[in-house]
């Protein structure tokens, strides 16, 4: 009796929007006709189509560049901040860590500022070295790159708290015994540093990848997109989330926007999946 | 020639002074500790002397070498750390062989070291396991094996049995003492535990407020203590103190009367300053016995107020009137019970301490 204001919470909450999803993933429905069983044709719809190809071949890219560069300014960031104490460690953590707090329109719009073009703060710089003007977010050799060095500012301050929890976990003792056996500042990171943020480290790759497969509000915001219009200039900014939005919202075929997101949840179960068990390789190893 | 000479050192933090002018030799080959209650900077040294921490004020060298601004690699030095510091994602010989492999050692040379060491410590069986998967004893051979692959000039022990239960700590004492015999290696221990330090010292360094109070061989601090501290601070238990008057001053001897004792007494001194009115009693409990009656010279009426018996030795702490506490040791006597009696002092064992703390010295 004690869990079944819980139970009941989790039906209505979890339960019921999980079996309706699949119920519509197998249904041709526009939210006004009465619904279609259609079985495996939207799936097979959505992996046929050059808007998920193109979305995918996105994402692919952008997580590849994403995640690791993420991750490596997160690191290289929580280092510099664990070097200073006191008043200047709590200044540059709280700088770094701004971009987190930001709205994601605020944060759209001063980059948007920063990628104008010609009076941009970016290509005033570039100006300064002569060097012409660049339409960063309508160039579709420019606005993957964009997008991910948005991303990564405003991801970096997360991961960087949580490696900088992990880099005051380390006891002081390790590093003077490498100090001792002659380990340089950068064999202390690679043999002490590194191997002993490993759970860390998983934590924040593993909640990367996550975060970079349901990319969408940083490349909605900065291409203006809307149901109409989304993914930038040739579907340059076009990922999966957004793909299935415009599929839902924008075109009302809300069975294929359901079967989208089971394709989703299913890629990212496997992301996971993969990551416990290299994780787990490493262990045993 | 001193292999290590600390000269007019000095270190503060802030407005602490931690070390204060401490100057000391070590010749080579010799096993120092230095012992001191914590927070008398005992640690700080031993770290100075590594260089992990800065030297504020004079000067350390090592083999003739001022060492001071030395990297604390360079310094040939190798320090056992109380947490012993072994590194969990590496195996036991991965964890020995780290400096070696920092060095760029060829590997064949890395694995003949490493196992010489092992072979010491016997650890053979030891050398593929992790941290996590030694016991207390074992990580601490294992971070002892890592100093020693380094073939310092002087090792450097920071507590490293403080983790350690008891039965652990006598066999690693052991094991050490051994070792220095084995190495022949100068060999600087920090602890706070004075046992500790009386068995594994040819030389020891008694420490407090971050000035060395007294520095000698064991057995010399014990007998012939420099000042109050020192003389409380090695034996187990203290020593015992009581204030007393100087009745009466004459050139072979002085008369005493401690607070409380039935009787005046005289102590054989000579050349005893005549200015000092009072002074302080140290006497050590093997110097103290009980009595059921009060014709000794210095008898002093006591309250037994409680009882460790170990079964060789019975130590009895009583309270005297003054409410001082004064132990007794009995070798292997039983207390049959009652709380009144009467502690008789060996007047033999008897060193005399100024007001400040300084021992008053006989003439010799």
């Amino acid at each position: 009796m004690m869990v079944f204001p819980f139970m009941l919470l989790f039906a209505v909450f979890f339960l019921y929007p999980i079996a309706s999803g699949l119920f519509y993933s197998f249904h041709d429905w526009n939210a006004t006709t009465s619904t279609r069983f259609v079985g495996l044709g939207n799936y097979q719809r959505i992996l046929a189509s050059r808007d998920f190809e193109k979305a995918m071949w996105n994402l692919g890219k952008y997580i590849a560049i994403t995640v690791p560069l993420g991750i490596s300014v997160a690191f290289g960031l929580a280092l510099l901040v664990n070097s200073f104490k006191g008043f200047w460690s709590n200044i540059f953590r709280s700088a770094f860590f701004l971009p987190v707090v930001l709205p994601a329109f605020l944060a759209a719009t001063v980059w948007r500022w920063i990628y104008t073009p010609n009076f941009g703060l970016l290509n005033m710089i570039l100006g300064w070295f002569g060097m012409g003007s660049i339409n960063f977010l309508n160039d579709t050799g420019t606005m993957l790159y964009a997008a991910i060095a948005v991303d990564v500012w405003v991801s970096a301050g997360f991961n960087m708290v949580i490696i900088l929890a992990g880099l005051k976990n380390i006891p002081k003792d390790y590093y003077e015994a490498a100090r001792l056996d002659g380990a340089s500042r950068l064999q202390q990171v690679r043999y002490i540093t590194i191997p002993m943020l490993y759970p860390v480290l998983f934590f924040v790759t593993t909640y990367g990848f996550i975060s970079a497969l349901q990319v969408f509000d940083v490349p909605w915001l900065l291409t203006g997109s809307s149901f109409a219009s989304y993914g930038g200039r040739q579907g340059a900014l076009l990922f999966p989330v957004m793909d299935m939005m415009g599929r839902g919202f924008g075109s009302l075929r809300f069975g294929q926007a359901a079967a989208y997101g089971f394709i989703l949840t299913a890629i990212i179960m496997l992301f996971t999946a993969a990551m416990f068990a290299l994780r787990r390789k490493g262990y045993d190893r | 020639m001193a292999q290590l000479e600390i000269t007019n050192v000095s270190k503060s933090y802030g407005a602490v002074n931690v070390l204060k002018n401490i100057n000391l030799e070590i010749s080579s080959g010799e096993f120092v500790v230095f012992v001191g209650p914590s927070g008398c900077g005992k640690s700080t040294l031993l770290r100075m002397i590594s260089g992990l921490e800065d030297i504020g004020t004079g000067q350390i060298r090592l083999n003739g070498q001022v060492v001071n601004a030395v990297d604390p690699a360079r310094r040939g030095v190798a320090m056992v750390f109380q947490s012993y510091a072994l590194y969990p994602h590496m195996t036991a010989f991965e964890n020995m062989a780290f400096s070696l492999m920092i060095a760029k050692e060829k590997k064949a040379r890395i694995k003949e070291k490493v196992e010489r060491a092992a072979n010491i410590l016997r650890l053979e069986h030891l050398l593929q396991r992790r941290p996590g998967e030694l016991s207390g004893g074992q990580k601490q051979r294992v971070a002892i094996g890592r100093a020693i692959v380094r073939e310092p000039k002087v090792f450097l022990f920071d507590e490293p049995l403080s983790n350690l239960d008891t039965e652990l700590r006598v066999q690693m004492r052991a094991e050490l003492i051994q070792l220095h015999d084995k190495l022949k290696t100068t060999m600087i221990y920090v602890t706070h535990d004075q046992v500790e330090a009386m068995t594994l010292a040819d030389k020891m360094v008694v420490m407090h407020g971050g000035v060395i109070q007294q520095c000698g061989r064991p057995l010399d601090l014990y007998d012939d203590p420099a000042n109050k501290f020192v003389a409380g601070f090695i034996g187990s238990p203290r020593m015992n103190f009581m204030d007393a008057d100087v009745a009466r001053v004459e050139s072979d001897h002085i008369t005493l009367a401690v607070t409380g004792a039935l009787k005046q007494f005289d102590l054989p001194f000579r050349g005893f300053d005549s200015s000092l009115r009072k002074v302080q009693v140290g006497i050590r409990t093997e110097y103290v016995g009980l009595s059921e009656d009060a014709d000794s010279a210095v008898s002093l009426p006591a309250t037994v107020a409680f009882v460790e018996e170990l079964g060789d030795v019975t130590y009895m702490h009583t309270d005297l009137p003054n409410g001082e506490r004064l132990v007794v040791r009995s070798n292997g006597g039983r207390y049959r019970g009652g709380k009144e009696c009467v502690a008789q002092l060996d007047t033999t064992g008897i060193l005399l301490f100024d007001e400040a703390g300084e021992r008053i010295r006989s003439a010799s």
